[in-house]
């Protein structure tokens, strides 16, 4: 490596979002984020152009209403930096609900974490009030095709989550079941934990209050691992 | 209903439903949450519109880091729910709480309102229900709950407003918040119980007479000729100070100001650090309620601002910081504060916004300098069409300083440039407006000699509203019908594809007429209003001018006879108890000087007129 072309540094953040800050959408956390790392002072890299903003990249999108416990940001650098030290301010300057878990340097080239992180893990909590179906997980399991209707503005659009589920399985537990998941996230498009959940137990009940759901991990699969 | 049942049913139930629930949720950084356990006073701020307005004003951030600042009280946010929120609040009994501890509103001893406009009175009275306060005064007094105070701009024309507050703080709240709170905090040490009408009473005389700037509107007594207008404002107690001056800060400089002010969660209307660079305006102009209010000019020096400026950005992280006062472009020293700014914020890529520009090339240079980091729009203000009416209004600016600032703006990169201007204003004719027509094409074509093509124009065109303490407070509004004229006629005068014109709802403008020189006899009609449904009366979306009509009449009252009353030079004005330190005489003079269209310079720089403010010039 020549002194004129400096090394490509990485710092890739996992956090976690819980409690009522699941209430504020994807753009709303990334600006928070981003400011946190403004206020910490860390040495990100901006980009040039007529509107210069902090180079950084996010995990995929996590859905109003859900909590996170393990989403990724990147930001590049310019110089390297003390994980702890940069974990420690960083979370100084974010608000309630937001937890900085691991700060990790990368050196080289990184894909973009919206393309790499591919698989997502869900842990639904269903109130006793809402009933599932013994049947109603091995039926969807066993289907080929499981359509909900997105809306957007005013048009509608049909699409077949189910070749996105890769897990799906019921437990009871104290005060209701549990459900988990996991999710492929394809450039195509994927499938929301909430989907499913009203696939099983039908809109109405879905929108229950009681019923949380939670991203336990986002993350990019084996390369053996292959989408339905 | 206690925090942790609030903030339990807000998550299960309230926020799932209801539209942007980040507005709802508090916890963002740099708040302040105290436990109340230990605290002797709680004051509850509240602005009268949603999150993402109030979120975006100054006053009460500046409130909240005094306030904050003691060790005995406390001071927490809340803004006025949505109406999709409030309906669910309302129907699931959730009160209005506060977004640092979720405490319902009526447990804290000061609920203060922020007045920023006159048309929120509706939410101030809806506030007050959802809290589950009493609405007046005087079932305060019966029944007990907070104090209910209000501040802000609107506080000097409170008078609609004036059977729903308990005291109303007039002028530069910084100085009389903290005496209030220590006279509160006095009477609950030595055992008063102020739920007791008599304690109350006795609070609020102790507050009328000991501080500056307060105003206890239940004190004050007012009778009403058989001409319609105000006979008399008298006081009930020789020891009120009548008229009520207005608290000044005399040191600016010295004065607190937040640098970790609480950064919003979602994004909000003016989503940036804002640096107060100085406060009032000399500049003089006739239907300016601001300048007028906020006199004389104080400004904070250039270390102090810088010093400010870099302590806000290390604890926000914000991306933009705006330099805020009536006229930035007056400050002293803005050349080279901008630059120092520039210089030193272009690294970190912080951008620099520059609101209130006077209208000359200078002001291009200027936004030039903070275009380096990023290009933001240009702003003219010429408000009218013609150099005499200019004269009228005492806005001196000639046209070709507009369009020299103009063609300088084009020909330095930006391809818009953003005009206001007034409809409606005294001695206006067809001529003016076809002026206004003329100005906006000549505006577009200064680009041309830059490189042939027309520039880009957004106009935003408002009505003019007499308000008090101006020297235009004897003038009446509109008329409603000839207004609308006149927008049909500017309409069709300006068609060209590169400018784009929008109007200020005229009834809306009605609207604030009649409560910006209203007196008491209002009250009612904004109860009424609030009960057939009438709420986020300053947003286009929600404004329902049929409402209030039907309110008006339900009410008895005719709001022509408000809106377009001309008061006899003589006449005992509705507001006339409350003084900004502003002489009448000096209003009247002015009133003359525009009746024969003469100019009055700004003091600052051409001495003295006699304003009756308390200055050094």
């Amino acid at each position: 490596m020549t002194h004129h072309q400096a090394e490509r540094i990485t710092a890739r953040v996992e956090f976690a979002k819980r409690g009522r800050l699941r209430f504020i959408g994807h753009l709303d956390t990334a600006r928070a984020i981003m400011r946190a790392v403004r206020a910490a002072g860390l040495p990100a890299r901006t980009t040039q152009g007529c509107s210069p903003h902090l180079n950084t990249s996010f995990g995929p999108p996590l859905p109003l209403g859900l909590t996170g416990e393990s989403e990724f940001f990147d930001v590049r650098l310019t110089e390297p930096v003390d994980v702890a030290a940069a974990r420690e301010t960083l979370q100084a300057h974010l608000p309630d609900g937001l937890e900085i878990r691991s700060v990790q340097l990368i050196t080289g080239k990184t894909e973009s974490l919206g393309a790499w992180l591919d698989r997502a893990d869900y842990t639904v909590h269903v109130p006793a009030g809402v009933m599932i179906a013994p049947e109603a997980v091995e039926q969807f399991l066993a289907s080929d095709e499981a359509v909900v209707v997105r809306t957007r503005g005013d048009r509608e659009r049909a699409v077949n989550v189910r070749r996105y589920v890769e897990r799906l399985e019921a437990f009871d537990e104290p005060g209701g079941t549990r459900l988990e998941m996991t999710i492929v996230i394809t450039p195509e498009g994927s499938a929301r934990a909430a989907e499913v959940l009203s696939l099983l137990v039908g809109e109405q009940a879905a929108r229950q209050p009681g019923v949380r759901i939670q991203r336990d991990r986002v993350y990019h699969a084996p390369d053996d691992a292959t989408a339905r | 209903m206690r925090p942790e049942q609030l903030a339990a049913m807000l998550e299960a139930e309230l926020l799932p439903q209801v539209q942007k629930p980040g507005r709802y949720i508090g916890g963002e950084l740099n708040r302040v949450a105290k436990d109340h356990a230990e605290l002797d006073v709680t004051l509850a701020l509240v602005f009268p519109d949603v999150y993402e307005v109030g979120m975006s004003h100054v006053g009460l951030k500046i409130l909240y880091e005094l306030v904050n600042r003691l060790d005995w009280a406390c001071a927490e946010r809340a803004y006025a729910p949505w109406p999709d929120m409030e309906d669910r609040m309302r129907e699931r009994g959730v009160p209005l709480y506060s977004l640092e501890t979720f405490t319902p509103l009526a447990d804290f001893d000061v609920v203060g309102f922020s007045l920023q406009y006159e048309l929120c009175a509706t939410n101030l009275l809806r506030m007050l229900d959802l809290a589950g306060i009493p609405r007046t005064a005087d079932e305060r007094l019966e029944r007990g709950g907070p104090l209910v105070i209000a501040g802000g701009p609107c506080a000097f024309a409170c008078e609609p407003l004036a059977a729903y507050l308990d005291a109303v703080v007039v002028g530069d709240a910084e100085e009389a918040i903290v005496r209030l709170l220590e006279t509160l905090r006095e009477a609950k040490r030595s055992g008063q119980v102020l739920g007791r009408p008599q304690a109350r009473e006795a609070l609020l005389r102790q507050l009328a007479t000991s501080s500056a700037g307060v105003y206890v509107p239940q004190f004050y007594r007012v009778t009403y000729g058989a001409d319609g207008g105000v006979a008399a404002i008298e006081r009930r107690f020789d020891d009120l100070p009548l008229p009520v001056e207005r608290a000044v800060v005399r040191d600016l400089d010295a004065a607190p100001y937040p640098t970790a002010p609480v950064v919003p969660l979602v994004n909000v209307v003016h989503d940036r650090a804002v640096l107060e660079v100085m406060r009032g305006c000399t500049r003089g102009c006739r239907f300016c309620q601001a300048g007028m209010i906020y006199r004389p000019v104080r400004e904070r020096r250039m270390e102090t601002l810088l010093g400010q400026a870099r302590k806000t950005l290390r604890q926000t992280g914000l991306e933009e910081i705006s330099l805020s006062s009536l006229s930035t472009g007056d400050y002293s020293q803005i050349g080279e504060l901008v630059t120092a700014l520039a210089d030193e914020l272009e690294a970190n890529a912080t951008s620099i916004t520059l609101p209130s520009l006077r209208v000359d090339t200078y002001s291009v240079d200027l936004a030039e300098q903070v275009a380096r980091i990023k290009r933001t729009g240009i702003t003219f203000a010429p408000e009218t069409g013609r150099e005499h009416l200019r004269a009228v209004i005492n806005k001196p600016l000639r046209d070709n300083e507009l369009l020299e600032a103009a063609t300088a703006a084009y020909s330095r990169g930006w391809r818009l440039i953003k005009l206001y201007f007034m409809i409606g204003l005294p001695t206006e004719t067809d001529d003016d407006l076809a002026a206004i027509a003329e100005l906006i094409a000549k505006v577009s074509a200064a680009r041309r000699q830059h490189d042939g093509r027309r520039g880009g124009v957004n106009v935003a065109v408002s009505c003019f509203v007499p308000k008090a303490h101006t020297p235009f407070q004897w003038l009446g509004f509109g008329p409603l019908a000839e207004l609308r004229d006149k927008i049909r006629f500017l309409r069709g005068r300006v068609r060209s594809k590169a400018v784009k014109l929008r109007f200020h709802d005229p009834e809306r403008s009605y609207l604030e007429a009649v409560f910006s020189r209203g007196d008491r006899r209002l009250a009612p009609v904004v109860a009424e209003a609030v009960r057939l449904g009438a709420r986020f009366d300053d947003w286009s979306e929600h404004f329902r001018f049929e409402l209030w009509q039907r309110a008006f009449d339900a009410a008895g009252i005719d709001p022509d006879a408000y809106a377009y009353r001309e008061f006899p030079l003589d006449a005992v004005l509705p507001w006339e108890h409350l003084s900004p330190r502003v002489d009448k005489a000096f209003l009247l003079a002015e009133l003359e000087r525009a009746r024969r269209g003469e100019l009055t310079p700004d003091c600052r720089t051409d001495g003295c007129r006699l304003c009756g403010s308390i200055c050094d010039v």
